[in-house]
């Protein structure tokens, strides 16, 4: 018997335990159990009979992340196996904030300093994505503790690019 | 007759494969240009002939008027088709072309220059009694500017001079907001257009964006091809198109019908071009501007005219006469069409990039699927998110919305984030089925968009948990991916295939060889 565990936004994550039964699997997922069969087919589409019904499916993945189309939704789920990340670069415990950019582009311009004092809602980088100005804003007052990144230099969805220190900010 | 024997794509994607489809039917040969990133893309599979023009930026391939010129000798092509986006609406590179002893699929040099350059644009629509949108473009000083705005009245637009596609756009609702915008507007049209030049416009609230398409030939012949409302757009981007109009009726068609003829013929247009205009509550409409290429959502003139606009575009370029007139033309039935992008509408539009491991796309009696990837390709950051645009023709309104909301429903990507799930809300929206839509619609109606975010059904669990149980299993043999089942037993194909693609920055390492 193995199991999985998804989390689908931001519901509570189900546990999935599987095991093969015979030519089939048998799925039970808080306590509702399934008797499956599937076939898979070209393209991560799979067949699943579910209690004698037949339906398609299509899943695929990237690192965590599950995409499901069944019917006419796709869903994403993320995979949680084991212990549960915790989300880097967390604010709120350590008085920092570290800014992500949002999506894939290229910095632009650095509109600060490390050290300098910042305001809320004051505009820290530029990055351009698509041709579209992006400005990457001071969530609150702060200092900034570290810059990341260079003008120029093309940036990742994720990759950190500000740090601003609250706590430093008092003065 | 064919009108040429082989022609270059000056582009990649969906429009090129459009572009592609009618050149086949003429019996014209095809050559692609594509950069490192595109090589084994859709665009690149279906030209007959195809030449690697530079790495994945498109400031070092698809922008390089000398690659792409290059190209065209190398291969004998005997004209170039632009388009939409990239060059094809650049007067130096269209004049370049015909320098070059080739033809260009467009309008000339000298059009684009009066059309694109809006604010000359205007001036001449304002000489053809086109009636303009009130503005101001007398002065780049930020003082005349931020003066202008408040004697036009709030909200107002300041626009790129050099613009287009929403670029270096921005709304100014009061004045305090007027210097940082005409800023801010300064610098993405610099980036953009490598123009800084901006002009201010009256924004008009409860206006609709209606476009009329024009087709010119060489021999005086100018026709409208009818209107396409465009008014759902997010961030001045449309994501919506019908046509007719819901609230066009025959007598506004034939006013905005000879405008947009009349604007044409101002700058003695040829080929295929679309004169946007915005239409006020009280149906008065004012030119926009003009696209002087052939435009993203073209399809959905084709479909209720049943003319072939790409066929029409290499006639006229080839000096055939336009192949009908005016009266030739009528509207039947009702088209739609959704453009389908890599991006999260949950979380303010932002481009989504990664490999799509499954593309299926929607089929039946009026479906018609423009894309430019199929499973296996890659959305990379380099180029424009959109997939696809969903078109559906059926007999009228209400059974288009209908055709369109059970082919977004059938629609099945994996592998990107994509507005799949919004494009249905706007369908499914009272507003947008009565046809009240306006180009505020997305900010008044789904500024707060979500995605539903209900739990998921066990069957959705089962599916995701069987996937990840047969692993290296018969699923592997089974997708068909010889990386993956080369990878070992603990690889499913999509699984493994990731990482190759994510570490390739865009490039196709990962793939299957």
């Amino acid at each position: 018997m193995s199991g999985f565990h998804y989390k689908a936004g931001d519901h509570a994550p189900h546990g999935v335990a599987i095991e093969r039964v015979g030519d089939g699997w048998r799925v039970v997922i808080d306590g509702r159990a399934h008797d499956i069969t599937v076939k898979p087919h070209a393209g991560g589409r799979l067949e699943l009979t579910i209690g004698g019904v037949r339906r398609s499916a299509y899943v695929a993945a990237v690192g965590t992340r599950r995409w499901v189309a069944i019917g006419d939704r796709t869903w994403q789920l993320e995979r949680i196996d084991g212990s549960p990340r915790r989300r880097a670069g967390s604010a709120s415990e350590s008085g920092h904030d570290v800014l992500e950019a949002t999506m894939p582009g290229q910095v632009r311009a650095v509109l600060v300093d490390p050290g300098a004092t910042v305001k809320a809602g004051q505009t820290l980088v530029l990055a351009e994505a698509k041709k579209m100005e992006l400005q990457v804003k001071a969530p609150h007052d702060g200092t900034v503790a570290a810059v990341l990144v260079q003008v120029g230099q093309v940036v990742e969805r994720g990759q950190r690019l500000v740090d601003i220190d609250a706590t430093a900010a008092a003065g | 007759m064919p009108p040429f024997r082989k022609i270059l794509i000056a582009n990649r994607g969906e429009i090129a494969v459009r572009v592609m489809r009618s050149c086949r039917e003429l019996g014209v040969a095809t050559v692609a240009v594509h950069s490192e990133a595109d090589r084994d893309s859709m665009h690149v599979r279906m030209a007959d002939e195809a030449v690697e023009i530079g790495p994945a930026p498109a400031a070092q391939s698809y922008l390089l008027e000398d690659r792409i010129l290059d190209a065209a000798r190398a291969t004998g092509a005997q004209a170039i088709h632009p388009g939409y986006g990239f060059l094809s609406e650049n007067p130096v590179f269209a004049d370049a072309v015909r320098d070059a002893g080739l033809t260009f699929i467009g309008p000339s040099g000298a059009a684009m220059r009066a059309m694109g350059h809006k604010t000359s644009a205007r001036a001449a629509m304002a000489k053809a009694g086109v009636p303009i949108v009130p503005g101001y473009q007398e002065s780049q000083q930020d003082d005349d500017l931020a003066a202008a705005a408040d004697r036009i009245g709030y909200p107002v637009l300041v626009k790129a001079t050099a613009g287009g596609g929403g670029k270096g756009m921005r709304v100014v609702n009061a004045a305090a907001e007027a210097r940082e915008a005409i800023g801010g507007a300064r610098r993405e049209a610099a980036h953009a257009f490598g123009d800084d030049r901006i002009y201010l416009e009256k924004y008009f609230d409860g206006a609709r964006h209606i476009e009329f398409q024009v087709l010119a030939d060489r021999h005086g012949h100018v026709v409208h091809l009818f209107e396409r409302e465009c008014s759902v757009q997010r961030r001045h981007q449309k994501i919506v198109e019908e046509t007719p109009s819901p609230v066009v009726d025959e007598d506004l068609r034939r006013r905005m019908g000879a405008a947009a003829v009349a604007a044409a013929r101002a700058v003695d247009y040829e080929n295929a071009g679309t004169i946007e205009f915005l239409l006020g509550p009280d149906k008065d409409f004012y030119f926009l501007e003009m696209n002087t290429r052939l435009q993203v959502e073209h399809p959905i003139t084709e479909l209720v005219t049943g003319r072939d606009l790409v066929q029409a575009q290499l006639r006229v370029a080839a000096g055939e006469p336009l192949p009908f007139d005016q009266d030739q033309l009528s509207q039947r039935g009702h088209a739609l069409e959704c453009r389908v992008y890599a991006e999260d509408p949950g979380n303010g539009f932002l481009p989504d990039t990664g490999p799509l491991f499954t593309v299926v796309e929607p089929r039946g009696p009026g479906v018609r699927v423009d894309s430019g990837v199929a499973s296996g390709d890659v959305i990379t950051h380099h180029y424009d998110p959109m997939i696809a645009k969903l078109v559906v023709l059926a007999e009228d309104r209400a059974s288009a919305i209908r055709r369109m909301q059970k082919a977004l429903g059938e629609y099945v990507i994996l592998g990107v984030t994509t507005n799949l799930p919004l494009l249905r809300d706007v369908l499914d929206h009272e507003v947008f089925q009565r046809g009240g839509a306006t180009t505020r619609f997305i900010d008044q109606h789904m500024s707060d968009w979500q995605p539903a975010r209900e739990v998921p059904p066990d069957e959705v669990l089962i599916a995701a948990a069987l996937a990840d149980a047969l692993g290296g299993g018969a699923a592997a043999a089974a997708s068909g991916c010889a990386a993956a089942t080369a990878g070992g037993a603990d690889a499913w194909g999509p699984w493994r295939r990731t990482d190759g693609f994510r570490l390739g920055g865009g490039g196709r390492e990962g793939s299957a060889s």
